[in-house]
């Protein structure tokens, strides 16, 4: 009986981990996708931030590489850390939405002097 | 009377989104002027193509020193082989840009009212190559910043004289595309060009001295001690530096020769008319 209950219990606990994961990488996914619209919006405007989404970027550190922030988001993902996988895309989706607003302030900008 | 008051609202509202740099060319141009002579009414205005070393004494010294032994001459050489040296068809760089290459450098940028759009010299050494089936230069620096700077050197002393056709509202429109990416802020650090190059020039950015806007593209392309520092050797054209600038502040660059760096330049090197060629240059 002892140990029926103790291989229920394992096979809840395996259950509820793999779930949590799969729900962890759904979220990541969403995110991931809107930090990408986000920033093709910056993008189309002309206000499109260095270090969100730039092969160039050395902004973020993953394993012994710097990147992007998103390609930081993407490089978590990859080793299946979602807190810092969804970090980064939030952060990327972040510099996108400020980089179209600044793109649409600064619209009419000219001298001031 | 309501109907006036909205109207009168209407109005206000309508001022409000007019853009606040409705101004032409010659406009701008004497506003700078005016700027830049009251805050520093001891600097000639023909002294600003020397940048921030119109500014400061000390940084001065150091210039005219590393202008003792310029760092580009060999270059040069190799900008004025690069003249010399016809295409594989048979054709030579004349074919694209007339025989007295003292008369090239001035006549960029300017509106190609045909193509609707800004050219350069740079962008078009590039279309010289492709229209003769060469391999083009790498577009910011190396043989294309040494070809540029022989060029430019073929053309000192001549008085830049940047034409904006009023009556042609494409032109217009280009250049004022390039005044507004001039003074729009942009990046992470919420900098425009305008910030830096107009209203703190003068003063430091970490240990670098700003320079005035008035005479930036008269001595393009540069010798940096930066990028000759960063592994190259140390020449770059203007778009080089606008991709370094816009990367500085955290936005990410356009494309050299695309159409916004275009029309920066053709803004950018409006504010320098009247001053004249002196490049190419050292700069830190």
């Amino acid at each position: 009986m002892k140990q029926l209950l103790s291989t229920v219990l394992v096979a809840l606990l395996a259950v509820g981990m793999i779930s949590s994961a799969l729900a962890d990488e759904a979220a990541y996914k969403k995110l991931h996708a809107e930090a990408v619209v986000a920033n093709d919006k910056a993008k189309e405007a002309g206000g499109e931030w260095r270090d969100a989404r730039d092969k160039k970027s050395k902004f973020i550190e993953c394993g012994d590489k710097k990147m992007s922030i998103l390609h930081a988001a993407e490089c978590y993902a990859a080793k299946g850390d979602y807190k810092n996988a969804m970090k980064y895309a939030e952060m990327a989706k972040s510099q996108g939405e400020l980089g179209y607003q600044q793109a649409i302030q600064q619209k009419n900008a000219g001298p001031r002097h | 009377m309501k109907k006036n008051i909205f109207a009168i609202l209407a109005s206000g509202s309508l001022l409000s989104i007019t853009p606040a740099f409705a101004t032409t060319q010659a406009e701008d141009i004497a506003a700078l002027k005016a700027y830049f002579a009251e805050r520093w009414p001891n600097v000639k205005d023909g002294d600003m193509s020397n940048g921030a070393y119109s500014l400061s004494e000390d940084k001065r010294i150091n210039w005219e020193s590393m202008r003792d032994f310029p760092p580009y001459e060999d270059h040069l050489a190799i900008g004025e082989e690069i003249w010399n040296t016809s295409f594989k068809n048979g054709n030579t760089w004349a074919s694209c840009f007339g025989d007295d290459p003292s008369k090239i450098r001035n006549r960029f940028p300017h509106w190609n009212a045909r193509d609707k759009k800004v050219e350069t010299l740079e962008g078009n050494i590039i279309q010289c190559q492709k229209a003769n089936g060469e391999e083009p230069f790498k577009a910011k620096k190396g043989k294309i910043a040494y070809f540029s700077a022989w060029l430019a050197s073929q053309a000192n002393g001549q008085t830049i004289n940047v034409v904006v056709p009023q009556d042609d509202p494409d032109a217009v429109a280009a250049y004022e595309a390039g005044r507004q990416f001039f003074y729009a802020k942009r990046g992470q650090l919420n900098l425009s060009c305008a910030d830096c190059h107009v209203y703190q020039s003068g003063y430091y950015a970490r240990g670098n001295l700003l320079s005035p806007v008035r005479g930036h593209t008269t001595h393009f392309p540069v010798w940096r001690g930066k990028w000759a520092r960063s592994g190259g050797d140390g020449f770059g054209t203007l778009h080089r530096r606008y991709g370094g600038c816009n990367s500085q502040v955290r936005a990410k660059s356009f494309k050299a020769h695309g159409k916004e760096y275009s029309n920066l330049e053709y803004f950018h090197a409006s504010m320098s008319n009247g001053m004249t060629i002196n490049a190419p240059d050292y700069r830190e």
